[in-house]
């Protein structure tokens, strides 16, 4: 069982959006252009207890009630020995037929203005254009029986949700139990009598009943007793947290402690049921009160377990998406007309082992507006030396600096294309040596014309090596490159980051670097990252300015523009 | 409690097939299975418990702890039409057949074809003229095999079917529940006794069973062990057939079978004599008519029997069926009431207050015009009701509830558990039990299987005491006499050396 698109219509702050999906997916965007409306719309269909609360007029697009609310969700059901796939089509009955492989539930409400609410009403099929209203028992519609949702969020309240849970958690019904439980009420009936001999208990129950019997005049009498007498063993235990080498109880002190405690407990109410249901989790900003480190082992959970199969979820944090891997990443965006991107993204094969330094820079890049990608950790440092001199709040305008290091710019530029995210890449005039021939290929002109898909470039092979050639190669271009420039924001060095810096600064560089014996470029290229911070901590503004202002740094410009 | 063979079968996992003789508690080992069955399993999946009649069904439902709501428990033409022809018609003929059927088995087709065409036009499912044809099982293979859907939605969602009374099945039948079995690979109960085949008349073939009995890919158990019945009844049975004939047991007290040569002056008074009247007893008749002046003379000669008629509702065959005879039930019996009604109401979730408040309703109603006599309100009403839970009525039906509820003849139809004594068709006594069973041997000549068969069913009804008469002079009882001869003969055995031979005449 594969899920397959989403289209909400007249939805709260959804007009008409039509979103591709797959079983896990995670929604990020900035705030209020409706992450949690979305898995409302999900709630709708799948949750009885939501769709059980009706339509308000407030949940139609910009209070249009006249046109009906529709949430529709595609699934692939083709796989005809997957469990799942069976658990639907079990239900499903003759509303699907012979060669037809995706199964459409859709919900709709029209409002009914007398009764001012819309009341949903569900119904599927394998034929998008004929569907069959879906039977309904009570409130349960027969897609109930199918599936269980998971709603998690934000701020899930761990002893809400136990009370709420206890029967099902805690089930004493083996015969040893009935004693213990005698004895308990036993207990519970010591403790009260002993509560109604303390002086003070007594003092209060003769002066209140007079004082009651004030407003109301009736023969009764007031005793104070303990609440666990009253109304039950399950109202009143609450999961405490015993650390193994600790003898005292916290009372699951923290918030953090709590948030994964509600996960456990969400782990086994998960379980009940899962081969008879398919369990749909709809998890909202699960970050909130969790450490880095926290949401990074929450991450791994998420996307390796394989409970979470079915997973709906919005997030702020690049934390949580520190271990993802086919994934449906979907990007809500522009408040006014909400619009959505959604890609894909598989950690390709080749780099499955170091899938979380591949993630690291991508989920914050996710995050951002606009990405510049850069070759490595020197640029990295140097720009955002730059920026921040200059643009002091670069990062929260939006803008990220990501250095690609050894997996190349494409497997992130593919991601960032596909969620429509802004991106500059700067990229190296590299050449490389042919093996056995004294010729060179121009490996940062191919690479260019390899990202644009067309050859704008020459790629000729040529005679000599070197910053000049380099420089040479660069200006005989020049004018195809600014072309490139414009119109692909693909911006390569004249040579690489030292050489092109040495241009603008070489004077301050050699001040600055006095280790280096006038061989800045050396020096830097000699221990990259150290010697480049030791140069960035003695730039001034002014350096920066020239730097920003510079040609050979146009992308810098360009990334704040 | 389950003897060592019923723990066997109800533990034995995939096919199986189950032969199993009258009193070998039959209903109980299935019920239990099932149970045992759905425990194991821990995915959605369900069962399907298939029977021949409302009753049967109706009685694993009872029977059964469960939550059965996601399992179907019903008649076989019910899982045929409710499972296959409804949901996937339209897969394999076509839009045109994407409608609200209902069935009317009265109505009549020679082919397929006018089937078919009945159903479009008519919305009706009805039956074959030739009643040895099966229109629904033709028609739900069909579909079955030319409906990917349909294979994909019955894998889906059942582990396991269950068939009871496998020996009534027709061809058609079998034909389906093998395609089932073999091609969707669904695992496959079915319990059932040849010698219990009282339906070839209308088309059961019992070699289907034992074909079964013969195949590689079934486990099998033979339940031979009679709970029902005393060891001197279990031996006059038990003798009736070749594969239980080696069951015989001597005892030594002859009193429970007794034969009473008699004249047809003479047999009430002689068979009397031999009954308990403290204790239930039942007169099995073949025919109708045999049975009401049966139980006529019998009162006559200050023993009182009750005849059970059939009623004028019991042979309607559409979807209401069930709806009529809850109406009837709720006049007739006084602590059947407004909530025994809802719960009958098919594929209904217990416990709906709107549609309990609308039967309360209308029952009042109904009881208004019946005071009345007021029979045109009477049938609106009951039209009104079916209107309201979707069924399809008619008319005449609507009638004979009326006249079923308004004539006291037809009352004990619905209460024969509480009556002492009772005559009634040997083919209405099917699955049921008493102390004491008295049979005409007029109405058996045992020339043919089918015959022998009769008489197995008929005899076995008896717990304690089997009354056979003999009536002299009569043809068919001579032939009776002559075959039964030879049958015990086969085990060297006399009639005087397992039953007491009185002469009253």
């Amino acid at each position: 069982m594969k899920f397959n698109e989403v289209t909400i219509k007249n939805f709260r702050n959804f007009e008409d959006i039509t979103i591709s999906l797959t079983n896990k997916n995670v929604l990020f965007g900035i705030n209020d252009v409706g992450k949690t409306n979305f898995l409302y719309a999900l709630r709708f269909l799948f949750d009885k207890d939501v769709r059980r609360q009706n339509f308000s007029d407030t949940d139609y697009y910009k209070k249009n009630t006249n046109t009906p609310i529709e949430i529709l969700v595609s699934i692939d059901i083709g796989d005809t020995e997957d469990g799942d796939s069976q658990k639907l089509r079990a239900k499903l009955k003759g509303a699907i037929l012979s060669g037809q492989d995706k199964v459409y539930i859709k919900v709709k409400a029209t409002y009914d203005e007398k009764e001012m609410v819309g009341i949903p009403v569900l119904y599927w099929g394998g034929d998008v254009k004929d569907l069959e209203e879906m039977k309904v028992h009570g409130t349960f519609f027969e897609i109930d029986y199918v599936f269980n949702v998971f709603y998690i969020d934000a701020y899930v309240d761990l002893y809400t949700l136990f009370k709420k849970n206890a029967n099902t958690l805690l089930v004493n019904d083996k015969e040893q139990d009935k004693e213990i439980l005698e004895n308990i009420q036993k207990a519970y009936d010591d403790l009260n009598t002993q509560i109604s001999g303390l002086s003070g208990i007594k003092a209060f129950e003769e002066r209140i009943a007079p004082e009651y019997k004030k407003y109301r005049h009736e023969e009764v009498s007031v005793s104070v007793k303990s609440e666990i007498a009253v109304k039950g063993l399950y109202s009143n235990i609450v999961p405490y947290i015993k650390q193994d080498s600790d003898n005292s109880l916290y009372p699951t002190s923290g918030e953090g402690r709590k948030k994964l405690l509600v996960y456990a407990i969400f782990d086994l109410l998960s379980k009940e049921d899962e081969e008879k249901k398919i369990n749909l989790f709809l998890i909202e900003e699960p970050e909130n009160h969790l450490h880095r480190s926290m949401q990074i082992a929450l991450s791994h959970i998420l996307f390796h377990d394989e409970k979470y199969q079915y997973l709906f979820m919005t997030t702020h944090s690049p934390y949580v998406l520190a271990e993802m891997d086919r994934v449906n990443l979907i990007r809500i965006y522009n408040a006014d007309k909400i619009m959505s991107k959604s890609a894909l993204y598989n950690v390709p094969a080749e780099f499955k082992t170091q899938r979380k330094m591949l993630n690291r820079g991508l989920v914050e890049a996710v995050f951002a507006d606009k990405v510049l990608l850069v070759e490595g950790p020197s640029e990295n440092v140097l720009f955002g030396k730059i920026l921040s001199e200059l643009k002091p709040f670069f990062e929260a305008d939006g803008i990220y600096i990501l250095p690609v290091g050894g997996f190349g710019f494409r497997p992130y530029f593919k991601i960032l294309d596909a969620l429509e995210i802004d991106y500059i890449i700067k990229t190296d005039n590299d050449l490389k040596k042919i093996k056995g021939k004294e010729k060179y290929s121009v490996l940062g002109f191919s690479r260019l014309n390899n990202y644009i898909g067309e050859n704008l470039l020459p790629t000729e092979p040529i005679d000599e090596s070197g910053v000049e050639a380099k420089r040479k190669l660069y200006d005989s271009n020049r004018e195809t490159l600014d072309q490139i420039r414009k119109k692909h924001a693909l911006y390569l060095s004249r040579c690489s980051l030292e050489e092109d810096l040495d241009e603008v600064l070489h004077d301050k560089m050699v001040e600055y670097l006095p280790q280096a014996g006038g061989d800045v470029i050396g020096y830097l290229q000699d221990a990259k990252n150290n010697h480049m911070v030791e140069l960035v901590e003695k730039l001034t503004q002014e350096d920066c300015t020239r730097i920003f202002e510079h040609y050979n740094f146009a992308c810098l410009k360009k990334v704040t523009s | 409690m389950l003897s060592p063979i019923q723990k066997e079968i109800v533990e034995l996992p995939g096919n199986l097939i189950v032969r199993a003789s009258a009193g070998t508690g039959k209903t109980h080992t299935m019920v239990s299975k099932i149970e045992y069955d759905i425990a194991r399993c821990h995915t959605h999946k369900a069962v399907a418990a298939i029977t021949f009649t409302i009753k049967a069904a109706a009685e694993i439902k009872d029977r059964l702890t469960i939550d059965t709501r996601n399992h179907f428990i019903g008649t076989n033409n019910s899982f045929a039409i409710e499972e296959i022809i409804k949901p996937f018609m339209k897969d394999v003929f076509g839009k045109d057949y994407k409608l609200d059927m209902s069935t009317d088995y009265s109505v009549k087709v020679k082919t397929f074809a006018e089937g078919l065409a009945k159903i479009k036009n008519e919305q009706t499912l009805c039956s074959y003229a030739n009643s040895k044809e099966n229109f629904i099982f033709k028609l739900a293979l069909e579909i079955l095999q030319k409906s990917k859907a349909c294979q994909l939605y019955l894998k889906a969602k059942y582990f396991k079917i269950y068939v009871d009374e496998y020996q009534d099945c027709d061809k058609d039948m079998h034909e389906l529940f093998m395609y089932i079995c073999e091609i969707l690979n669904i695992d496959t109960f079915v319990v059932g006794d040849e010698k219990q085949s009282i339906y070839m008349w209308r088309g059961a073939y019992p070699k289907a069973f034992m074909s079964i009995w013969d195949r590689e890919d079934f486990s099998k158990k033979f339940m031979r062990d009679n709970f029902r019945s005393c060891q001197q009844i279990q031996n006059y049975s038990n003798l009736l057939c070749d594969e239980t004939r080696d069951l015989y047991k001597t005892v030594d007290d002859l009193s429970s079978v007794i034969v009473i040569c008699t004249t047809l002056s003479n047999w009430v008074a002689s068979v009397t004599q031999h009954l308990d009247p403290n204790k239930k007893c039942a007169l099995l008749r073949y025919s109708k008519a045999n049975s009401e002046t049966g139980a006529k003379t019998l009162s006559d000669g200050g023993m009182e029997f009750t005849y059970i008629p059939q009623t004028p509702i019991s042979e309607i065959t559409t979807d209401a069926a069930w709806l009529y005879n809850a109406i009837a039930k709720y006049f007739i019996l006084p602590k059947y009431s407004a909530y025994d009604f809802r719960d009958e109401i098919p594929n209904e979730v217990v416990g709906n207050k709107r549609i309990l408040n609308s039967i309360k309703k209308s029952l009042r109603l109904l009881d208004e015009w019946i005071k009345q006599e007021d029979t045109s309100a009477f049938v609106k009403q009951v039209e009104l009701i079916a209107d309201y839970l979707g069924y399809d009525t008619k008319e005449e039906h609507c009638k004979k509830v009326y006249e079923t509820i308004c004539d006291p003849k037809f009352h004990p139809a619905f209460n024969m558990d509480e009556l002492k004594r009772i005559a009634i068709t040997f083919h209405s006594s099917k699955g049921l039990e008493f102390e004491q069973v008295v049979l005409f041997v007029s109405d058996y000549r045992l020339s043919s299987e089918e015959d022998i068969y009769n008489h197995y069913v008929a005899a076995t009804r008896a717990k304690n005491k089997l009354i056979l008469v003999y009536v002299d002079n009569d043809p068919i009882a001579g032939q009776f006499q002559m075959n039964i001869n030879k049958i015990l003969g086969k085990s060297s055995l006399k009639m005087k050396d397992v039953a007491t031979v009185v002469n009253c005449y």
